[in-house]
C-alpha cells in the first residue's frame, strides 16, 4: 500500500520560502535587504535575527555598474529582468549565480523588488568555457580573412599603371565578406616601347587553390606575352601550360593588345570564354567585341578569334568579370540589360569613376553582398 | 559626406512638442536609449520642441554606422549631436545629457557654443576612474570588471537579440521588441562604449563652458557620487549645483517628476 508523500508539519507556504532551494530576498530599489529566506542567510553565514547586508554591495563592481546602467532601467521599464548572471560575495568566496527579479510597481521610487538567485557555478563555468572558445574562434576566423586579404591583393595590381595616352582604371570587388579568396583577377603591363596588354580573368572555384591558379594564370599570360605579340598564340601557350600542369580547373580570359605607336591607338581583342569587353562611343552606342571563344584548362584544342580595330577619341572600353551581370538580387540577375544601361551612360562619366561606380551599382543591387567576385577594368583615349 | 536625412536615422532621432517651441534635446546615457526620457518628456511637450534620439550604437540607432574609430571618444557622439542640431536647425537649444552624455553636451557646447543656451547634466562625470589628488569613485580594475559582467550577460545576443533588432520592416512585435532592445545591443559595441565611457577624462573641458549650466547630482549614486557633482559644479564658471533626493544614478526613470521640477525651476 502506497501513502501519499507528505509534509511533515503543517506549512502556509513560510516553510517552502524558507527553504526553496534558491535564495529569496525582497529589496528596496537602493538594495536595503527587507526580508530575505533561509537559504540566501545559510550563503550569508547571517542568522534569522542579524542585520542583512545592502544586496547592490554584495555584487562584483562591474555586476554592480550593469545593475545601475542597465537592470535597474530594465526593472523600471517592463517590471522584470531575467537570467542575469552575477556573481555574489560570500564568507567562502563569490558565488556565481543566475539571478531573477521583478517589481509590481515598475518605475515607483517606493516600491520593492523580489529577487531570486540561483547557484549556477557549472552552468557559469561552462558558459565562460564556450565564450574563450568563441574568443579564438573569432581570431580564427580574423585571421584566416587577414590571409585572403592579403593573398587576394597579391593577386591584383596595387595600382594600375599609367599608359600614355589613355586614361586606365579597375575596380575590384570580393564576394560575399571578403573572407575567401576569389579567382577573379585583371591585369595592366608593359609589352614593349609602345605597346601595352589589359588582361581579366576568372577561374573556376575559390580558396587557396583557385588563388594559386590564378597566380599561374596572370603570370602565363605575362611570359607568353613576351614570346609574341599574337593573342590566339598567347591564349593557345596558356592552355598547353595549364594542361601540362594539371591544374584541373578551367579559366576564362578576355584580353586587349593595344598598340600606340601611331596616332590612333590600335587594339587588339581577344577573349577564352569569358564575357566579352565592351566598347562605348562618343554618343553612348555599346558594342560588343570580338566572339566567346574556348576557355582555357579544359581542352587541348581550343578555339579563338582577335578583333582589331582604331580606338577613335571619346571611345572606352570596358571590361567585366561575370561577377557584374551574374549579380543576383532574389531571382533577378544583374543582367546585360542594367549592363548596357550603365554602359551608355558612361561617356559622361570620367574614365576613373566608371569601374567604381558599376561595382558599387552591382554590389547595391545584391543588397550588399555580392555573390561572386565583381572585377571591371575601364580605358578611353584621352583628350 | 552623409546625405541630409540620414543623419535622423543614424541616430533614430525622434521630434515632438510645440513646432516651433524652444528646442530641448534629450540625451541618454550608457546602457540604454532615448526611453529613459519617456517620464519626464511629456511635461514638456506642451511648451518646447522635444528632440530625442539615440547614440550610435544604441537603441533602434543604425548599428552599421558603428565605427570604432570615431566613437573610440565621447568627440565622436558630440558631433552626432551637433549634426542633428544642425539638421534640424536647431538654436537656442536646451542641452539635457543623462550619465556619460551629460560630458557628450559638455564637449558639442564647446564645439558649437552658438547652438546651444543651457545646459542640464544629470548625473555627470568628467572621469570615473581615482586619479591623482581626484576621486572619480572607481578604480581601473573595477571598470575592467564591468567589461566581464557586459560579456557574462550578452551571451544570448548574436543569436537571438539580431534578427530581432535589425529587423526594420513589418514590426508586429513592437512592444516586445522595445523592451528587449532597450538595454542590449551587439556585444562588441556595448564593450566598446563601456570602455570609452568609463576610461575617459573631460576634466579639462569643463571650465571652457560657460553656457548656463545645471547640475542634477542624485542621492547615493554609486556611478556618479555626490563628490564628483561637486567637482563639476565647481569647475564649470557658470552652473547650479541641485542635490535631489531621488537616489541611484536614473532619476529620469526613479523620481520623474523630482527631475521635471528641477528643469522646470532652472529653466
Amino acid at each position: 500500500m502506497r501513502t501519499e508523500p507528505r509534509l511533515a508539519e503543517q506549512s502556509d507556504g513560510s516553510r517552502a520560502y524558507d527553504r526553496a532551494p534558491c535564495g529569496l530576498l525582497t529589496m528596496t530599489r537602493t538594495g536595503t535587504i527587507l526580508e530575505a529566506n533561509g537559504t540566501f542567510r545559510k550563503w550569508l553565514e547571517i542568522g534569522s535575527g542579524e542585520d542583512l547586508p545592502i544586496f547592490l554591495d554584495l555584487l562584483r563592481a562591474g555586476d554592480r555598474i550593469f545593475w545601475d546602467t542597465h537592470l535597474g532601467p530594465l526593472l523600471d521599464m517592463q517590471g522584470q529582468v531575467n537570467e542575469v548572471a552575477v556573481e555574489i560575495a560570500t564568507p567562502s568566496g563569490p558565488v556565481p549565480a543566475l539571478l531573477n527579479a521583478s517589481t509590481s510597481t515598475p518605475g515607483d521610487p517606493d516600491g520593492v523588488i523580489d529577487i531570486a538567485i540561483f547557484r549556477a557555478v557549472d552552468r557559469r563555468s561552462y558558459e565562460r568555457e564556450l565564450l574563450a572558445e568563441r574568443k579564438l574562434a573569432e581570431e580564427a576566423e580574423s585571421r584566416a580573412r587577414d590571409l585572403a586579404q592579403t593573398l587576394q591583393r597579391s593577386l591584383i595590381p596595387p595600382t594600375v599603371p599609367s599608359i600614355p595616352g589613355l586614361d586606365v582604371s579597375a575596380a575590384y570587388r570580393p564576394a560575399g565578406d571578403g573572407s575567401e579568396v576569389g579567382g577573379d583577377w585583371y591585369d595592366v603591363f608593359q609589352l614593349g616601347a609602345t605597346s601595352w596588354m589589359v588582361t581579366i580573368g576568372d577561374v573556376c572555384g575559390k580558396g587557396a587553390g583557385a588563388a594559386a591558379m590564378t597566380a599561374f594564370i596572370r603570370y602565363a599570360i605575362r611570359g607568353a606575352s613576351m614570346e609574341t605579340s599574337n593573342l590566339k598564340k598567347i591564349l593557345r601557350d596558356v592552355n598547353e601550360a595549364l594542361l601540362l600542369e594539371r591544374m584541373d580547373t578551367t579559366a576564362t580570359v578576355a584580353m586587349i593588345r593595344l598598340d600606340l605607336a601611331e596616332e590612333k591607338p590600335r587594339v587588339a581583342v581577344s577573349s577564352a570564354g569569358h564575357p566579352l569587353p565592351w566598347k562605348i562611343d562618343e554618343a553612348g552606342r555599346t558594342h560588343k567585341l570580338g566572339s566567346p571563344g574556348t576557355l582555357l584548362g579544359g581542352f587541348s584544342e581550343i578555339n579563338q578569334e582577335v578583333e582589331r580595330f582604331e580606338l577613335e577619341v571619346g571611345e572606352t572600353l570596358v571590361l567585366i568579370t561575370d561577377g557584374v551581370t551574374e549579380g543576383r538580387s532574389g531571382d533577378e540577375f544583374f543582367g546585360e540589360d542594367r549592363l548596357t544601361t550603365y554602359l551608355s551612360r558612361t561617356p559622361s562619366l570620367e574614365v576613373s569613376e566608371i569601374p567604381e561606380r558599376l561595382a558599387q551599382d552591382c554590389v547595391a543591387f545584391q543588397d550588399g553582398h555580392p555573390r561572386d567576385d565583381i572585377a571591371v577594368v575601364a580605358l578611353r583615349r584621352s583628350g | 559626406m552623409i546625405p541630409p536625412s540620414s543623419v535622423l536615422l543614424r541616430n533614430n532621432v525622434t521630434v515632438a512638442g510645440v513646432p516651433h517651441g524652444q528646442p530641448m534635446l534629450f540625451a541618454h546615457g550608457y546602457g540604454c536609449d532615448q526611453n529613459m526620457w519617456r517620464h519626464v518628456v511629456p511635461a514638456f511637450e506642451d511648451t518646447h520642441r522635444i528632440i530625442l534620439f539615440d547614440h550610435v550604437g544604441a537603441g533602434g540607432s543604425d548599428l552599421d554606422a558603428y565605427d570604432f574609430e570615431k566613437y573610440d571618444s565621447l568627440h565622436g557622439y558630440a558631433s552626432d549631436i551637433s549634426e542633428i542640431c544642425r539638421e534640424l536647425e536647431l538654436s537656442e537649444v536646451i542641452f539635457i545629457g543623462h550619465s556619460v552624455a551629460s560630458m557628450m553636451g559638455v564637449l558639442a557646447a564647446r564645439q558649437s557654443p552658438e547652438t546651444f543656451s543651457k545646459l542640464i547634466l544629470v548625473g555627470p562625470s568628467p572621469r570615473y576612474i581615482d586619479d591623482d589628488g581626484y576621486r572619480g569613485g572607481f578604480t581601473e580594475d573595477q571598470i575592467d570588471d564591468l567589461l566581464v559582467s557586459l560579456e557574462s550577460n550578452f551571451l544570448g545576443w548574436s543569436a537571438q537579440m539580431a534578427p530581432l533588432i535589425m529587423g526594420n520592416d513589418d514590426r508586429p512585435q513592437l512592444g516586445q521588441e522595445l523592451t528587449n532592445s532597450f538595454c542590449r545591443t551587439d556585444p562588441d559595441i556595448a564593450a566598446h562604449f563601456a570602455k570609452v565611457t568609463f576610461k575617459s577624462d573631460n576634466r579639462d573641458d569643463l571650465p571652457e563652458v560657460e553656457i548656463p549650466t545645471l547640475v542634477l547630482q542624485c542621492s547615493d549614486d554609486v556611478i556618479a557620487p555626490e563628490f564628483v557633482g561637486e567637482y563639476v559644479h565647481r569647475r564649470l564658471p557658470n552652473a547650479l549645483y541641485r542635490k535631489m533626493r531621488a537616489t541611484g544614478h536614473c532619476p529620469n526613470l526613479s523620481a520623474p517628476e523630482e527631475t521635471v521640477q528641477a528643469i522646470r525651476e532652472f529653466l
